[in-house]
């Protein structure tokens, strides 16, 4: 008996290395009719604009039947075998590719194998831009609730593989709410996020310096709030707001965020104080989403008149794109507030004003009214050549859902936004290609191993998806220890 | 007669002792096994799996998780618990009698999962502390099995094995492990004894890197019992008692090395008085741990979920003085359709007795979810449940379903798609879930759907309003205007009016709903209402449906009340006949 099973043990080996030897031996496949048809794919990749450095764009068929995918550029090719409709992308061939394909563009075919022959779908295109990607985006993980939270995080994704690892996450602080994480200028290191509830304050990283910051004062209806650091990085604007949700009966829209108050101070980290100005904190208007130019002369935000009864008369909020100069030396403001776009008079709203690093362009969105875009299907995203351009829509990159939070590559060329596209509820980072006429390209979504199993099981939204330039590195025992036993630093 | 004892009754008598804590838990935990499957949602899916199983302690959730999901089943829970129970003691006694094989103190083997049933009365000690305890016992039983066969070196890799094996797979029980190891080897005088120190010290060094590198918050998540409970509950001593008492219980089978050559009676009176003194105490400890109005509404909610209305509305746990019972006896009077006529059979305590006070706790929340959808106020319900779905760490099949349900009747597809496709992978709701497909992008069979329809077209046309600002009263009347076929909102609507006793809002209801087709008649309590603010004409309470039996009732009433009155009597005792009307309430209830 013994003997038998070592020989069929023997003979099983055999035919494995067989059949293993066989599937490495496939050769490229020969394609001998095309069907004429286009293959849906998913997500939709096809003819969208990539950086090189890009991780594979993985993708899924709605067909298990055997398929290859034949991946082409210039002058190489390689193909692969579809499992249960995904190709999964090899690594080194697909950055291989899209180097010797840079400013080019790529084919794929994907073939279906019917009846012992190869018949192609019509093959469709990518585009290689020859600008890079910066290598990592930061984002909060959070599940969707309007008033309960549990466990979240601030995690970082590197963009050129599908590792994603973790910034800070509130296990560590009694799940209290962790938000507004903002980098400054896109540097890893330096960086301030907030904790609402307990151990509340905000946590700012200069380098291994770690200090807990207690932003609510007696002049300010909060703590800070939509961050964004001067470029310098000794400034910190934020907003101090009075915000409220509530819940429509039946509007697509599903809630609004409301602020019944809102004003824009500047902390000056050095001197931990804070200030404003009249245009900045106004009683008859409210302001919100600062923005310092790249040369940190100009302060941009968003300001609407201030309206009474907000919840019955919030399609009043109309958010202008407003813009004040500042000087960072003596801390003072210009006296006149240009306005780029206004909200009144269009009847739209405009939020999260982005400028490119070189200056040049200023992305923001624009809905029909309110300041927080997040929840608005009729957000989208818009343009403006600056000083003084016109407003435009990023039309290839806008979808029938919203688009929200948007955040600039270093070489101006990328952008990450938030969009609920796939299924019109969780938040999922897109990245488009900006052309120097400031035109976006289509879009594509952040890839993973598996994307359409990957986004269907993820109950978690991507909240503010921003490029940083390297992997941050954050002492994370260090923010649990300052936050949970240090009172913080009162900011005055 | 050894080998007798040995093969067979000592087995038996785990087997029974087994079957009574069965029977035990069935008695006093059958309301949280079902409470705790409500509080998961248990995905056949590997990268959900291995999503769990990842973290240190993982394993353990994984396992606590998958046995879980069956917990729907009456019976499951307790009998899966029960013979976690009976499994880990049993190793733990295989190990204790390695020590000593004192068979008069094998109940004390049973202490330390005595101790963890106490905790798992409460909710917020997590099912993982169980199964960590069962693999401890599974651990120990391996480590003393190969203490004795092995010499000093292989014992210490063993230990070192078990104890990081233990520690990533199961958590902080790995304290216990290392420390009963120990214990183990200097009661046996094992060769080498103190090289156990080596796991001690190893376990030591691996948790601290974990809380230092920010895996762990703090080192009662690594070296002690932390990891087994809510985050926001402060440990007391009590919940060191388990493992505490596991280690004692080995010191005292080293010491009936001592009591050998004592009587067997006596022997028997220490089996006796341990079974006696254990017992005792856990009855008191047990009593009180366990809050009598928490279970009772774990239980409403588990009929609630199954839609055993009657089930509610007979229940003697009812604690009318609760709100969130009363939450409940209304929402089955509501679904049984006798509501509007039987409100008042039942001690009723103003309007927070259809919907108390938010307080943002995760039981109101998942019950308001499921009374606003009940109702039709699916923008409430939608945003409640995505609330308590969240609160819950594991997710609430409850209210997945109802987030499927409520995407469904606002017509948002590939949302209610993705929750579809969720439910699909689990065990007991995946049926239920594909049932829901047939409502996909199909607008035409949502709005056939009797439930699906009716709320779908409650939705108010106003595109402006806000459902959290508007109130209550507000919802319901914007719902009846939308769909006077709304039977649920026209329940709550009069209910509400009846349980506020505000006169001239009903009045103003009365003349503009009364006749049409939304209240073609008027229930009991609502004409009792109507005699109450027009008790001196008679014609128009008649215009307005009042019957001419409840006006001669009325008469008979007021006249009762001005005898006793006259009298100078008691009221509320000379009225106690008419505790089941409007006008008993209108009179007496604060």
């Amino acid at each position: 008996m013994k003997r038998q099973t070592h020989t069929d043990t023997s003979r099983y080996i055999f035919l494995f290395l067989i059949a293993f030897m066989v599937s490495c031996s496939k050769g490229d496949i020969r394609i001998v009719k095309s069907l004429d048809e286009e293959i849906t794919i998913c997500p939709d990749y096809k003819d969208v604009t990539i950086p090189v450095n890009i991780a594979p764009l993985n993708f899924s068929i709605a067909d298990s039947g055997e398929h290859c995918l034949i991946v082409k550029g210039k002058e190489s090719r390689f193909q692969v075998y579809s499992d249960e409709g995904l190709f999964k992308i090899p690594q080194k061939k697909w950055k291989a590719l899209l180097k010797e394909n840079a400013g080019s563009q790529i084919e794929l075919t994907v073939a279906k194998h019917i009846n012992g022959e190869w018949n192609a779908y019509t093959p469709f295109h990518m585009e290689i831009a020859n600008d890079s990607i910066d290598k990592y985006i930061a984002y909060r993980l959070l599940a969707l609730s309007n008033d309960m939270w549990n466990r979240m995080g601030i995690y970082q994704r590197d963009l050129e593989s599908y590792d994603q690892s973790v910034i800070y996450e509130n296990s560590l602080t009694d799940y209290n709410c962790v938000n507004c994480h903002t980098f400054a200028s896109g540097n890893p290191h330096k960086m301030i996020f907030h904790m609402r509830g307990k151990h509340a304050g905000s946590v700012l990283i200069d380098g291994k310096k770690i200090t807990k910051l207690n932003t609510k004062t007696p002049n300010t209806v909060s703590n800070f709030v939509y961050m964004y650091w001067h470029p310098d990085g000794n400034y910190l604007a934020a907003t101090v707001c009075d915000t409220y949700q509530n819940f429509f009966i039946n509007n697509p829209n599903t809630l609004e965020v409301l602020d019944h108050n809102s004003d824009i101070v500047i902390y000056d980290v050095k001197k931990n104080e804070i200030f404003s100005c009249e245009a900045l904190n106004s009683k008859d208007a409210w302001q919100i989403f600062p923005t310092f130019s790249p040369d940190g002369k100009s302060l941009y935000f968003s300001s609407t008149a201030a309206v009474d009864s907000v919840s019955q008369n919030f399609r009043q909020m109309t958010y202008s794109l407003c813009r004040i100069s500042f000087d960072p030396e003596t801390r003072t403001f210009g006296q006149q507030v240009d306005t780029l776009y206004n909200g009144r008079a269009h009847h739209k709203s405009v939020s999260f004003p982005r400028i490119s690093p070189d200056g040049k362009f200023l992305a923001f969105t624009l809905q029909e009214y309110g300041g927080f875009g997040v929840w608005h299907k009729d957000a989208e995203l818009y343009m403006i050549k600056l000083p003084d351009g016109k407003p435009y829509p990023l039309t290839e990159a806008n979808s029938a859902e919203g688009e929200s939070y948007h955040s600039w590559s270093s070489n101006n060329r990328w952008m990450v936004f938030s969009s609920r596209r796939l299924d019109g509820l969780y938040t999922r980072p897109f990245f488009t290609y900006i052309d120097e006429h400031g035109t976006a390209h289509k879009p594509f979504l952040l890839p993973q191993k598996d994307p359409v199993k990957y986004y269907k099981n993820l109950l978690w939204t991507y909240n503010l998806p921003e490029f940083i330039q390297e992997k941050a590195q954050i002492d994370t025992h260090a923010v649990m220890e300052t936050m949970r036993n240090t009172k913080g630093v009162n900011v005055k | 007669m050894n080998t007798l004892r040995k093969n067979i009754l000592l087995p038996f008598l785990f087997i029974i002792f087994t079957g009574v804590l069965w029977l035990h838990l069935q008695a006093i935990q059958e309301p949280i096994f079902f409470y705790r499957e409500q509080q998961q949602v248990f995905l056949f899916d590997s990268a959900y799996i291995s999503g769990i199983i990842s973290p240190i302690g993982g394993v353990a959730t994984l396992i606590s998780q998958f046995l879980i999901q069956f917990f729907r089943v009456p019976f499951i829970g307790s009998l899966t618990t029960a013979l976690i129970g009976g499994v880990s003691s049993w190793l733990f006694w295989l190990t204790l009698r390695k020590i000593h094989p004192a068979s008069y103190l094998l109940p004390l083997a049973f202490l330390p999962i005595l101790f963890q049933y106490l905790y798992l009365i409460k909710y917020s000690y997590h099912y993982e502390g169980l199964i960590a305890l069962l693999f401890w016992s599974l651990a120990l039983y391996i480590y003393s099995h190969a203490a004795r066969r092995l010499n000093w070196a292989y014992r210490t890799s063993i230990g070192c094995l078990l104890a990081i094996g233990l520690f990533y797979t199961m958590g902080s029980i790995a304290m216990l492990f290392v420390l009963s190891g120990l214990i183990f080897d200097v009661l046996q005088k094992n060769e080498r004894w103190y090289a156990s120190f080596i796991p001690l010290l190893l376990l030591l060094a691996v948790g601290s890197l974990c809380v230092l590198g920010g895996c762990k918050p703090d080192y009662d998540y690594v070296f002690w019992m932390k990891d087994y409970v809510e985050y926001f509950i402060k440990l007391e001593p009590f919940h060191g008692f388990s493992w505490q008492v596991a280690l004692l219980v080995m010191l005292l089978f080293y010491l009936s090395h001592y009591s050998d050559n004592a009587k067997t009676y006596l022997k028997a009176l220490t089996t006796v008085a341990l079974l006696a003194l254990s017992g005792i105490y856990y009855t008191q400890t047990a009593l009180h741990h366990r809050d009598k109005d928490f279970y009772t509404l774990m239980q409403m909610f588990h009929y609630i979920d199954t839609g055993q209305w009657d089930a509610i509305i007979s229940s003697d746990d009812l604690n009318y003085n609760n709100y969130l019972h009363l939450n409940c006896l209304n929402l089955a009077l509501s679904q049984k359709g006798i509501m509007q006529a039987d409100l008042f059979e039942y001690p009723q305590s103003g309007i927070l007795s259809l919907i108390s006070t938010y307080q943002a706790h995760i039981e109101e929340s998942f019950l308001f979810s499921q009374i606003y959808y009940h109702i039709g106020v699916t923008s409430l319900a939608y945003n409640f449940a995505f609330g308590t779905s969240v609160g819950i760490t594991h997710g609430s099949p409850v209210m997945t379903k109802l987030l499927i349900n409520s995407h469904l009747i606002y017509g948002y597809y590939p949302a209610a798609e993705k929750f579809i496709s969720l439910l699909e992978k689990t065990w007991a709701y995946r049926e239920w879930a594909s049932s829901r497909r047939k409502f996909l992008y199909n607008d035409q069979a949502v709005e056939n759907d009797p439930e699906l329809g009716t709320k779908r077209k409650s939705l108010s046309s106003d595109k402006d309003l806000f459902a959290n600002i508007i109130g209550l009263f507000d919802n319901l009347t914007i719902i009846l205007e939308e769909n006077p076929q709304n039977k649920a909102a026209l329940d709550y609507l009069i209910g509400a009016l009846l349980l506020s006793k505000d006169l001239p809002a009903i009045k103003t209801f009365v003349e503009r709903f009364s006749g049409t087709e939304t209240l073609p008649a008027l229930p009991e309590p609502l004409q009792q209402a109507v005699i109450s603010y027009a008790e001196h004409d008679p014609d128009y309470c008649r215009r307005y449906g009042v019957s001419d039996k409840t006006l001669s009732e009325f008469s008979i009433f007021k006249q009762r009340v001005l005898g006793l009155r006259h009298a100078r009597q008691n009221v509320a005792a000379g009225i106690a006949d008419y505790r089941n009307t409007f006008w008993y309430y209108l009179m007496l209830s604060k």
